[in-house]
This record gives structure tokens, C-alpha cells and sequence, in this order.
């Protein structure tokens, strides 16, 4: 749940829905993970808070996210335009990505592994499912596998 | 009296008088000719008549007819008309050359007559009578009659006939037009005879005209009908369908075109109105399948909260709930949880036709085997036993043959009976009645039946059990969305089959399901 420098990592969610943040809030709760999780409301916003910029330019000097939940449809910036901006971006594409939506639809799931996303997973109808996704989402990425040492923003 | 007076007038010199006779040979020549040959004198009285002409008289021998006139012989006006011209032409001495005469012979029969009168003289120069020669004209005038009835009534034909015509000569210049043309383009016959027949085409099919005219006078194009756009002279557009036939000259040599127009404006328009509403249609519908799409999506999303947040108010709140409390959201759970279960089978009915194969080969005795191995679990849980019979080889979609046979076994199981041990059998039949044969299809058919020992039904609801959300049981009964036999009969009919069912209450149930079992190559929808 830490990495080897001690700081726990953030992870950043980008959902426009503020009962799926609820609900994604309550689940990392249940499942007693330690490390923060911070909510970004669309694209634009996922955008500006990994470049550090508007207003989150004063977190120029913090650390960027050790892993992004998207959600795929968003007003302003859907997830599709920012998963392709984060995988063709050198600073950002070695972030792990996860999809977290509704959508089943084939090709939504083609073209974001297409684009490069690390994992894509559809909401789970249950609370309690939604808990099992989160902790084996915790315990896959945070603690299983060996993510790149923590950058800020060059 | 016997002798020939010679028109010539000049004294015949007979080389061999011992030999031939003069009017021996004359007579023997004139009696062979077809013609009528006479001679008159002054007075008209006969002195000579030839064969030819005593037949068209009636008389035998000559003699019968010496010194008697037409008088004897013809109607008095007739006879009066004949001595009149004779008169004239011995008065004057002009011959009379060539008239046609019209007579009524001796069987009372009209006929015609070319007839030449030329005076006789003497030595002197003096007229003594008349040498005339008629020849029967009637066959000709007779042929040239009929022509002329015949070019009259194919004149009118062409001229009165509702239908527009034209001739268009070696250059593609119109030579004639009919009325029903005239009125059709709203030009007078002089607007359009003397000009190609191009200038009258709509301008952006003019060059098009012209240059398919100048191949088939060259005879290099082979004539079949075609559309063709007219402009009227206010100014309109016509769809004209035309046929056309190529004018020879006795050599065989193509010397015009001769034109038939239909107008077929409103047909095409009609076909036009036809074609944008079946692509009116076609956008209605895919645009239906996408609501239902969308729409069996979106309803999700609310009612995946209602759970998720119903899981948390009972896993959270529940001791503040109290015992009715947790009734209450029970309830809504399981309300929630089944609208999942309705939304989901939409979800799969309308993606029937967006996520429909192309079709294949398909083994259906293998697709129910697929099926009893899917439905492995509710099978043993009934008790049942599912047995698979002869089935057929077809063109179809896989998966959704799968889906049809899984959803008419899971049903046969679904409604068994109580006091029996569910017993569903899959077989083919291979006669169909032609009462089941589907109307667009002339393909080999075969009939697909899965029979069960169920509950049956009352077959007064065999309309309904086809349709979307039609049920027959309460949900206290039996579970179920009411989509099944939906998505069944969305399927045969993608299929061009067609599917029915066979039942009564408490005698078990056969669906039959009728399919073709080839497909037109590249048929996928």
C-alpha cells in the first residue's frame, strides 16, 4: 500500500457522477485501503490536475497520481479523449490506467485497450461487488505488481 | 365486211401475199390479246371487235355484232357517255388516251377500265371511224384501293392514337409526330417535324440522346426501352419511357427510328415516393432499435444506484430500519432486481438485429447439444430429461440458433408440470404444411419441433405469447421476463421462417418452428 519511498501512493478517479464517487469513496472505505483517493468531475479537470495546471497548478511540486480510475462518459472531456491524451503523453502514459463504467459495448472496450489502457472494468451492480472490485484493484496494483517510481511534473 | 382499216393509213405492202393474209394474221394476233380491241365506223357501229372484247359483251361471233352499237350492249347512260367521247374524238381527231372508266360488267360487278380511243382515217386524211382498246384495270385499282384504306388507317392509327409516336429520319430529325405527342410535349406537329429529335431532352441528357440516336440508326446499339426526360414547351420536365423500333429500306438499310413515349412521371415519382419510404422506413426502425438500445442501457444506470444504495442502507442502516423497514427494502431490492432482469432481456432483444452473423453452415443437432450442456443445472434441478432427435443442416446464424432453441427448451422446462418429470423432445419434421410455408422464401423448408409434457396453454393466446412482455402466468407462478418467445420469433423471422405453437391447457406444448434451409448467398439480414 506504500511504495518504498513510505509516502502512500494517490490514486485519482475521474467520474461526473457524484454518487458513483459516493459509492467508489464508501467501497475504498470498506475495504481499508490506506491510500488517498482523490476525485477529479471530467476530463478537462483529470487533464489540468495530472499537468498541474488552472487550478491545480499549485500542486506543481506533489507527486502525480500512482494510478487512475476513468470513467468513460463525462460531460466536457469524455474518458475516451483523456485516456488518449494520458497514453500519448511520456509523462503520464506509464500511469496505470483503469476504465471503471457502464458501458459494455464491444467497441468502447476494444478501442480503450487499443489506446492503451491497463485494465477495463464494468461497474458492478451490487455494493458488495463494487467492494470485492475495489480491494482486489488495491491489492492487484498496490501491492502485486511493481509500478515506476513516483515523478512530479518535469 | 372483213377488212382491217390501218390507222397507219398507208397501204400495207405485203412482201408474201401466198403466204400470209393480212387479215387473217390481224385477226389471229388481236383474238389473243387480254385487251379489248374494236373498230367503229363514223356512225359507232362495230366492224371489228377481237375476242376479248365480244366476251365482255356476250356476243360469240363476229357476226352477232356487225353494224350494232354500244346502244345494244350497255345501260342506256352508259352507252351514252361511250358514244359522246367517240363523237368527240372522231370530230375533233384527238385521241382519247388512257382514261380510266369505271363500268358495271355483264354480271352486274363493278369493274375498271383503261381505255384509249384513237380516230381511223382514210388515205385522205378523213376520219371514218374509230379503233379502240380497253384493258381491265380492276385488280390494280383494286390493290391500289386497298394500299390507299390501309395507309389511311394506319395514318389515323398513328395520328389518333392515344399513345405519343414519332419517326425520326437517318440524321435523328423528327419527320413525323402524332397529336397525342403534340399534346403530351405541348407543341404543334410544325414545332417539332424538321428538328432533332435531341432538342426536346431535358438539357443534361441531351448529348446522351443524341450520341445513343446516332448509334442505333448506325445500327450498333441494340434497342430496348429506357427513360428518357422531356421538356414540355412551358418549360417542365417529363419522365418518358420509350420504345423504339428501327426503320428499314428495302435493302435492309436502318433509315429511321419510329418512337412510342410513355409518360411515366408519376410512376417514377410513385417509385421514388415508394423507395424514400422504405429508406424512411429503414431509419425509423434503426433508429427505434437504437432507442430501445440506449434506452435499455440508460435505464441501468438509475436502478444500478437503487441496488447499490439499497445494499448500503441495509448493510449500514439495518438496525435502525426496524423489522418492517427491512421488509420494505427487500421488497425494493427485489422489485430493483427484477427490472434488472426485464431491462437486460430488452437489452438482448435489441441487439438482435445490430449483432446479428452473417449466416453458415449450422448443425442444429449440435446447437442442442450446446443447449442441454448450457442448461445442464435447471435441467437436473427439474428432473428432466431432454431428448434430440433428427435435426437438419441449415444456412443460419449461429448464435442466434442457439439462443432460439435454448430459449424454447428453457421454456418447455420452465412451465412443466408438477406431478411429471419435465420430458422435452427436439425432432424435424420434414413435410410442411403449406398452410406454415412462409410466403417469401421458395427454398427448401424444414420444420424444427420442440414438444414438451408440460402445462400447455389455451391456444386462443397463441398471438400473444409472441410478443414483447405478453405473459400468460403471474409472476407468484412462474419467473420471467415475457421477451423469450419474443426474441424466438425475432429470430426465425430474421430467418424468413416463420414459428407457431401447438396446445392445450395441461397437454403439453409443441412449438414449431419453420425455416428454409438455404439462404440466398450474401444473405445476412
Amino acid at each position: 500500500m506504500t511504495k518504498k519511498n513510505g509516502k502512500p501512493i494517490t490514486i485519482l478517479y475521474a467520474d461526473d457522477d457524484p454518487e458513483d464517487r459516493m459509492l467508489v469513496k464508501d467501497a475504498w472505505e470498506e475495504s481499508r485501503l490506506a491510500n488517498p483517493l482523490h476525485f477529479v468531475e471530467d476530463g478537462e479537470e483529470l487533464m489540468d490536475y495530472l499537468r498541474r495546471q488552472g487550478q491545480y497548478a499549485k500542486l506543481r511540486d506533489e507527486p502525480l497520481p500512482g494510478m487512475i480510475l476513468l470513467d468513460l462518459n463525462m460531460p466536457r472531456k469524455d474518458g475516451r479523449e483523456a485516456l488518449r491524451e494520458i497514453k500519448a503523453d511520456p509523462s503520464l502514459r506509464q500511469i496505470p490506467t483503469v476504465v471503471l463504467t457502464t458501458s459494455e459495448a464491444e467497441e468502447d472496450i476494444f478501442r480503450a485497450y487499443d489506446l492503451g489502457v491497463n485494465s477495463f472494468i464494468i461497474k458492478p451492480v451490487t455494493f458488495q461487488s463494487l467492494v470485492e472490485v475495489t480491494k482486489t484493484l488495491g491489492r492487484y496494483w498496490l501491492e502485486i505488481v511493481e509500478l515506476p517510481r513516483e515523478r512530479a511534473v518535469p | 365486211m372483213e377488212t382491217i382499216a390501218h390507222p397507219a393509213s398507208s397501204p400495207v405492202q405485203s412482201p408474201r401475199p401466198s403466204l400470209l393474209d393480212d387479215s387473217k394474221l390481224l385477226r389471229t394476233l388481236i383474238d389473243h390479246l387480254p385487251d379489248s380491241i374494236f373498230v367503229k365506223d363514223i356512225e359507232g357501229r362495230f366492224l371489228i371487235a377481237n375476242l376479248a372484247h365480244r366476251r365482255a359483251l356476250g356476243v360469240a361471233a363476229l357476226q352477232e355484232l356487225i353494224g350494232k352499237t354500244d346502244c345494244d350492249f350497255y345501260p342506256e347512260a352508259q352507252a351514252a357517255q361511250y358514244t359522246g367521247d367517240e363523237q368527240d374524238v372522231m370530230s375533233t381527231g384527238n385521241p382519247l388516251v388512257n382514261r380510266e372508266e369505271p363500268v358495271i360488267d355483264r354480271a352486274g360487278q363493278r369493274r375498271w377500265l383503261l381505255t384509249t380511243k384513237v380516230p381511223l382515217k382514210d388515205a385522205e386524211g378523213h376520219v371514218i371511224g374509230l379503233v379502240g382498246i380497253s384493258r381491265d384495270i380492276t385488280g390494280r385499282r383494286r390493290a391500289e384501293e386497298a394500299l390507299r384504306e390501309s395507309e389511311e388507317r394506319f395514318r389515323r392509327m398513328f395520328e389518333e392514337a392515344p399513345v405519343a409516336y414519332h419517326e425520326i429520319d437517318s440524321e435523328g430529325i423528327t419527320r413525323r409526330v402524332n397529336r397525342a405527342e403534340c399534346i403530351l410535349l405541348g407543341f404543334e406537329p410544325s414545332d417539332i417535324v424538321g428538328k432533332p429529335i435531341w432538342e426536346f431532352v431535358a438539357p443534361e441528357q441531351r448529348e446522351q440522346s443524341r450520341e445513343a440516336v446516332r448509334k442505333k440508326l448506325a445500327d450498333l446499339q441494340l434497342l430496348a426501352p429506357f427513360r428518357r426526360e422531356y421538356v414540355r414547351r412551358d418549360g417542365t420536365h417529363l419522365v418518358l419511357e420509350i420504345h423504339e423500333n428501327l426503320i428499314r429500306d428495302t435493302r435492309g438499310q436502318v433509315v429511321g427510328i419510329r418512337s412510342t413515349l410513355l409518360d411515366i412521371t408519376e410512376r417514377q415519382q410513385a417509385e421514388e415516393e415508394v423507395a424514400r419510404q422504405a429508406r424512411e422506413l429503414a431509419r425509423s426502425n434503426s433508429e427505434l432499435e437504437r432507442f430501445a438500445y440506449v434506452a435499455s442501457h440508460d435505464l441501468q444506470e438509475p436502478l444500478r444506484k437503487i441496488r447499490a444504495f439499497g445494499d448500503r442502507l441495509k448493510g449500514r442502516c439495518a438496525e435502525g430500519l426496524g423489522e418492517q423497514g427491512r421488509d420494505y427494502l427487500e421488497r425494493i431490492q427485489n422489485a430493483a432486481g427484477r427490472m434488472q432482469t426485464l431491462i437486460s432481456a430488452l437489452l438482448t432483444f435489441s441487439r438482435l438485429k445490430a449483432q446479428a452473423q452473417p449466416f453458415t453452415r449450422v448443425d442444429l443437432a449440435e446447437v442442442a447439444r450446446t443447449v442441454v450442456s448450457n442448461l445442464e443445472t435447471s435441467i437436473e434441478q427439474a428432473g428432466a430429461r431432454v431428448e434430440i432427435g433428427d435435426l437438419p443442416v441449415i444456412d443460419a446464424d449461429p448464435v442466434q440458433m442457439t439462443q432460439l432453441l435454448q430459449n424454447l427448451v428453457g421454456n418447455a422446462l420452465k412451465f412443466h408440470r408438477q406431478e411429471e418429470p419435465p420430458l422435452v423432445r427436439l425432432r424435424t419434421q420434414l413435410a410442411v404444411p403449406p398452410s406454415q410455408r412462409p410466403e417469401e422464401t421458395s427454398a427448401p423448408l424444414c420444420q424444427i419441433l420442440v414438444e414438451d409434457n408440460g402445462i400447455g396453454f389455451d391456444e386462443k393466446y397463441l398471438d400473444r405469447i409472441f410478443l414483447v412482455f405478453q405473459r400468460l402466468h403471474g409472476r407468484g407462478e412462474y419467473e420471467g421476463t415475457g421477451v423469450g418467445l419474443a426474441i424466438c420469433r425475432e429470430i426465425v423471422e430474421r430467418h424468413g421462417g416463420t414459428i407457431t405453437a401447438q396446445s392445450a391447457p395441461g397437454r403439453g406444448a409443441t412449438f414449431v418452428v419453420t425455416l428454409p434451409a438455404t439462404q440466398p448467398k450474401g444473405h445476412a439480414e
